[in-house]
């Protein structure tokens, strides 16, 4: 693997430059943005816009779920690397700094006017839980600063908050929740299974997953039902109960949006409890877990997370098939000695985001940024993202894929990999509905 | 429903509850004796999953590191107990509060930087099942059940049996007549946190198996372990082994009957514990 990509990288990067491109959207299929003009606020030539540049980083660097902040910290930490080694933004340098969400809101809220009214950040980005993210984005109109979300992703932060509410401030670089429950409902659509049942977290994400999944299955296959539902508290040690009551309703597929060290907890367990053999078809597991393909996940389970589950993240590394992603995957391998993780991808763009927005803009005023945001596409590792204006969330497609145990990889790989353009399986405004399903039906059913 | 899926769902239950147990005891006994609410508890039982895993890998005998994991651990507390509980016995509750929690966030900061902060696993051990009222259960279940009676079957061979036991309840029950009889107060109370310590690293160690090792770890279980201590009554051991019993049985049939609270079944049977009998089900006023 390490010398497949340093020869593409070779071969790559003469062609490609560094770091991300970011402007119109020429030949991208989802919506023709609009061009972009930045008249006012431009320094002289030679002017720094300021020394430094600080983001300041707010993810979950302590307690069971830690591992997810030193995730993101290694993206967000090879982009500034990076950007520094290149001469920095305009010639400013980038700094960021990091703290501890310990994933409740409240201290979240505190970190972030600390990052910006002592340590002066100009940007905050992060942010690990969907409980987390609700109250954070309530006060960033009031420090006045732009919060990029890289990993939490519940659909009521950009449909209700952004949308709704009207919080110009916020953006997200993951794919939410419409990855988890959505997309993971086309690929339950495809598997003969027509019993479904649930082992999910007991909170927020658990809840809007599942409602999205079964609002879409219902309606692309009218003959599935939904037969039972094990809710989780965070920190569960033994699933068995929770598995046996499962199976009691004798399902033949499960949606699982558990995450993190409960998620290793799970599928050990349910290994030992005829879980996956209750599920199993020929070809595979009608188990879908979302957030499966996360790089802690595949570490820790490795071989032990059977093949063939179908899974997924809010980025994998072999997909898109790019010069760029392939330099990314590339570039944190060498500085990490890990695969990139979904939030590291998240985090790793959004600074080079930043980045391309000061560039562009040639200023740090918000209102600036935001109206330059708006629309705005940008090429990152997992593809074209194009950041919708209505509620600010950036639309790119996310692939499931089956688990493979491939011992030329040091953790499992996805194969034959299924993806649906970001248009048609992300809500649209005003938020209503589910995405146009008779379309959709058809080009799933075509593929299959 | 039928009655078979009920007593299987039991039996679940009891297995579940069995690792509730196994860390509640040792806090309840902790606290029996010196009175200190050991907030670090949760942070011994993470060190024994984490020199379990270390020991399994030198080793690759997963009995033999449970033992020696949870020794270490022992040790560990007793060194803790020595050099920074001691000084604080007697003082109010809140410093106890302040310490035992610096010692959480030390230990998972430790942990960080010797095994790093991706969760580990260490390969499963008790693989397979056997059927039990035309269900699966799983060998883990039972090993849980035995190593749970085990530990309960231990703790009341000591604290009946030995002479370390007879002093350790003589303190606990009336510490200024125990001293004037010639017991030391500093080895008992040492050798108490020892012992305690030693449980939650076995409970660490005994846990590793069927899930994984990760910093913080603990932070889940202690919320546990302090709902069972205070339904049984803090310093019972005999009730904490019952309050165990009853959380893990009323969350596996709770997630039979009632799977949209599961979650909030724990903290409704310690509200009405606290309502009905504040003390505890088996505590002293």
């Amino acid at each position: 693997m390490a010398e497949m990509t340093r020869r593409d990288f070779i071969k790559y990067a003469a062609a490609l430059g560094i770091g991300l491109a970011v402007g119109g959207g020429i030949g991208y299929s989802l919506r023709k943005p609009e061009v972009q003009v930045v008249k006012e606020g431009v320094p002289a030539v030679g002017e720094k816009i300021k020394e430094t540049i600080k983001i300041g980083h707010i993810a979950i660097f302590s307690g069971p779920f830690s591992t997810y902040g030193e995730l993101q910290k290694r993206g967000s930490l090879l982009a500034m690397e990076e950007i520094n080694k290149a001469g920095g933004i305009l010639g400013s340098k980038v700094e960021i700094i990091y703290r501890d969400s310990a994933a409740k809101p409240a201290e979240a809220v505190k970190q972030v006017r600390s990052l910006v009214e002592s340590e002066g950040c100009d940007f905050i980005i992060g942010i690990d839980s969907s409980g987390v993210v609700l109250g954070v984005a309530e006060v960033m109109p009031e420090v006045n600063k732009l919060l990029f979300v890289t990993h939490a992703a519940t659909h009521k932060l950009t449909e209700e908050l952004v949308y709704k509410k009207g919080i110009k401030e916020v953006f997200r670089i993951a794919v939410p929740v419409y990855q988890d429950g959505i997309m993971a409902a086309f690929i339950a659509s495809q598997l003969p299974a027509t019993k479904w049942a649930c082992v999910h977290p007991d909170y927020e994400y658990g809840y809007a997953s599942w409602e999205l999944f079964q609002k879409t299955l219902s309606k692309l296959r009218p003959d599935v039902e939904f037969v039972g539902e094990a809710w989780a508290k965070i920190g569960t040690t033994d699933f068995t109960p929770l598995i046996s009551s499962v199976m009691e309703k004798k399902p033949d597929g499960i949606h699982t949006v558990e995450w993190g060290v409960d998620l290793f907890t799970f599928v050990r367990q349910a290994k030992q409890t005829g879980l996956f053999d209750a599920v199993k078809y020929d070809g595979g597991y009608a188990w879908i877990n979302p957030m499966g393909y996360s790089v802690d996940a595949m570490e820790a389970l490795a071989t032990e997370y059977p093949e063939n589950c179908w899974i997924s993240g809010r980025y994998v590394w072999m997909y898109p098939d790019t010069p760029l992603n392939k330099k990314f995957v590339k570039a944190h391998i060498d500085r990490w000695g890990h695969f990139p993780a979904y939030s590291g991808e998240t985090s790793y763009t959004a600074v080079y985001l930043i980045k391309k927005l000061i560039e562009l803009t040639k200023t740090l005023d918000v209102d600036t940024h935001i109206k330059a945001l708006e629309d705005m596409v940008v090429f990152s590792p997992a593809g074209a993202r194009y950041i919708r204006k209505e509620d600010h969330q950036a639309m790119y497609e996310v692939p499931y894929g089956q688990i493979k145990h491939d011992p030329n990889y040091s953790i499992p790989v996805l194969t034959n990999l299924q993806a649906v353009p970001a248009e048609e399986y992300y809500r649209h405004p005003p938020f209503e509905d589910m995405p146009p399903y008779k379309d959709l039906y058809k080009k799933v059913m075509a593929k299959a | 429903m039928d009655l078979n899926a009920i007593a299987f769902q039991l039996i679940l239950g009891i297995a579940s509850a069995m690792l509730y147990w196994i860390v509640s005891s040792g806090l309840t006994f902790t606290f029996g004796v010196t009175r200190v609410l050991n907030f670090a508890h949760g942070a011994f039982y993470m060190l024994g999953a984490y020199f379990t895993l270390s020991f399994f890998a030198l080793t690759q005998n997963y009995l033999l590191s449970l033992f020696l994991g949870a020794v270490i651990v022992a040790l560990i507390g007793a060194g803790c107990e020595r050099g920074l509980i001691s000084r604080i016995y007697g003082l109010p509750i809140p410093f106890q509060l302040i310490l035992t929690f610096g010692l959480v966030l030390l230990f998972d900061d430790l942990v960080r930087i010797f095994w790093g902060s991706v969760p580990k696993m260490m390969p499963a051990q008790f693989i397979g099942s056997i059927n039990v009222f035309g269900r699966i259960l799983p060998v883990f279940s039972l090993y849980l059940i035995f190593a749970g009676v085990a530990i309960a079957l231990v703790l009341y061979f000591l604290l009946s049996k030995t002479d370390w036991g007879v002093e350790i309840r003589a303190i606990t029950v009336d510490p200024e007549t125990a001293m004037c009889s010639g017991l030391n107060p500093a080895f008992l109370y040492a050798t108490a946190f020892m012992f305690g310590s030693f449980l939650a690293g076995l409970g660490g160690g005994l846990y590793l198996p069927i899930s994984s090792a990760s910093p913080g770890m603990g932070e889940h279980i202690i919320i546990y372990a302090f709902i069972v201590t205070v339904i049984g009554g803090l310093g019972s051991i005999k009730g904490a082994f019952v309050s165990a019993l009853i959380i893990g049985i009323i969350e596996s049939l709770g997630a039979l009957f009632v799977p949209w609270m599961t979650i909030a079944l724990p903290y409704i049977a310690l509200s009405a514990v606290l309502l009905v009998r504040p003390e505890g089900i088996f505590g002293e006023e």
